[in-house]
């Protein structure tokens, strides 16, 4: 590989990093392949605790029913599936970022799931993006409180 | 003695709407016609007693069309039903011989009244009828929707294939409504879905290759009642978290797979932004109207999904602001010259 190109690529991965997102990158037997900063930072855990391991076996809070089925639609149908906080509070139960003055206790999320093909075209992979959507989840149930 | 009725507007949406809206035990034959000359033909032919004439429409717009009625001395009652609703075009349209001036969008109670004030209806008097017509050779403008249009029905219908997958159940796919709308337009197409229930929407943003655009989902109550029966198993949370998830799945697997197959033939990736539910809290009208300043016309693919079992409706509506067209066209032009050349023919 040259130079420049393993200088850009050395750059994707700290950028990766440095995202205020999450990103999980699983295979189609749900094992983790990639578990960047955030994730690592809100749960505590390194990526070499859980790579190759099962989400599932990992993170047992997680409903596996539930979000293995959303798992299964983009694996079968190579279409995003957008999960709010609206419907589910947050799928990994991360601490609020700002656990004292903050006003809920846990993490609000929006998570994105992605299909990631190989080079055949084939789905062999799937991400998932998390987002940390706390600040405007509190503020519209308090928003919706007030009009109550 | 059944009534010809004519009714006169370039947006499909908006015939529809119109159609929807009549008296369904009219005793009236209804023409439809794309813009004023189409209008003026049915009426020569006879077969506009009652013109509903739109006034903003290509070719010949509402004002020529009156004034081409009243130099013709043609037999006609006009109602205008217009997204314009400045006095002037009022007082224009009155001045030029008009029956009567209504605004867009008309409202069932509101057609029957004023058909009935005018005599020209009485209840349970017959059937309304809609003639076939074959279609007009299309106009340039026509061609160019009718890329759109096509382009919207390949992607509608992988949409529809998965979104049946994901329901397993089968789902008439109609031909999508391609048209320009302006703001008025919008409202009325979202009144359009249905005037006697609420309505929950999911937007979802996109951008691509300097396009942005806004994809909508429409649901009335009883549909999102339907699909959380449909769903039933899968669905987890209170009532309220089921029918969000619900809205959001079918929502996003429509949207998602819709772009898809949009991008696929436009060769522009389009990446999708997080759905938010729109209509909860305030309605969806009041946010259209609240915003209609920002932008003026926009073009609309407009889609009916339909569950045969069980009956379930949902609106799947695209919109590319004006900025994004020429972006469009750009990738279209393959396309659009080869609509061109087939035309020759």
């Amino acid at each position: 590989m040259i130079d420049h190109e393993l200088e850009e690529m050395h750059w994707r991965m700290s950028i990766l990093g440095a995202i205020d997102v999450g990103i999980v990158v699983l295979d189609n037997a749900d094992r983790i392949v990639i578990w960047n900063e955030f994730m690592e930072n809100h749960s505590g855990i390194r990526p070499s605790q859980v790579r190759d391991r099962n989400l599932f076996q990992c993170f047992q809070e997680i409903d596996s029913d539930w979000l293995s089925r959303k798992l299964q639609r983009v694996r079968e149908l190579g279409s995003r599936v957008f999960i709010t906080w609206e419907q589910r509070a947050y799928v990994f139960r991360f601490h609020h970022h700002r656990p004292v003055t903050g006003r809920s206790e846990w993490m609000y999320q929006n998570l994105t799931l992605l299909p990631l093909k190989n080079p055949r075209g084939e789905i062999s992979h799937v991400c998932l993006i998390v987002y940390d959507v706390s600040e405007q989840a509190t503020l519209q149930l308090a928003l919706e409180q007030i009009e109550d | 003695m059944t009534l010809r009725v004519t009714l006169c507007d370039d947006s499909g949406m908006a015939r529809k709407q119109l159609l929807r809206a009549l008296p369904q035990d009219w005793d009236a034959q209804m023409h439809m016609a794309e813009h004023g000359e189409q209008a003026l033909e049915r009426v020569r032919a006879g077969q506009a007693e009652v013109l509903f004439l739109d006034l903003n429409m290509p070719v010949k717009d509402g004002y020529q069309t009156l004034e081409a009625i009243q130099a013709e001395q043609l037999e006609c009652l006009v109602i205008v039903v217009s997204g314009d609703i400045q006095p002037q075009a009022r007082q224009r349209v009155l001045a030029l011989g008009a029956m009567a001036f209504v605004k867009k969008p008309m409202a069932a109670g509101e057609v029957r009244e004023l058909l009935q004030a005018f005599g020209l209806y009485q209840v349970a008097s017959g059937k309304l009828q809609l003639v076939e017509q074959n279609k007009p050779a299309l106009s340039a403008a026509d061609k160019r929707l009718d890329v759109y249009r096509e382009v919207a029905n390949v992607a509608m219908g992988q949409a529809g294939e998965k979104l049946a997958r994901m329901l397993d159940t089968f789902i008439d796919l109609p031909v999508p409504n391609v048209n320009f709308i302006a703001p008025s337009e919008l409202h009325m197409a979202i009144q359009a879905i249905d005037t006697e229930q609420a309505i929950s929407a999911v937007s979802q943003g996109f951008y691509g290759a300097g396009i942005t655009g806004e994809a909508m989902v429409f649901f009335t109550d009883t549909s999102v009642a339907g699909l959380c029966d449909l769903l039933g198993q899968e669905l987890s949370g209170s009532p309220r978290q089921q029918e969000i998830e619900a809205l959001m799945d079918v929502a996003s697997l429509l949207t998602s797979s819709c772009m898809q197959g949009l991008a696929q033939q436009v060769h522009i990736d389009f990446a999708q932004v997080q759905p938010i539910l729109v209509g909860q809290d305030q309605s969806i009208n009041d946010i259209v109207q609240a915003n209609q300043q920002r932008w003026q016309n926009v073009l609309a693919i407009e889609i009916g999904y339909r569950l045969q079992q069980p009956a379930i409706t949902f609106e799947l509506l695209i919109l590319f602001p004006e900025h994004a067209l020429p972006i469009l066209d750009r990738h279209l032009a393959h396309w659009l010259e080869e609509r061109a050349e087939d035309s020759h023919d």
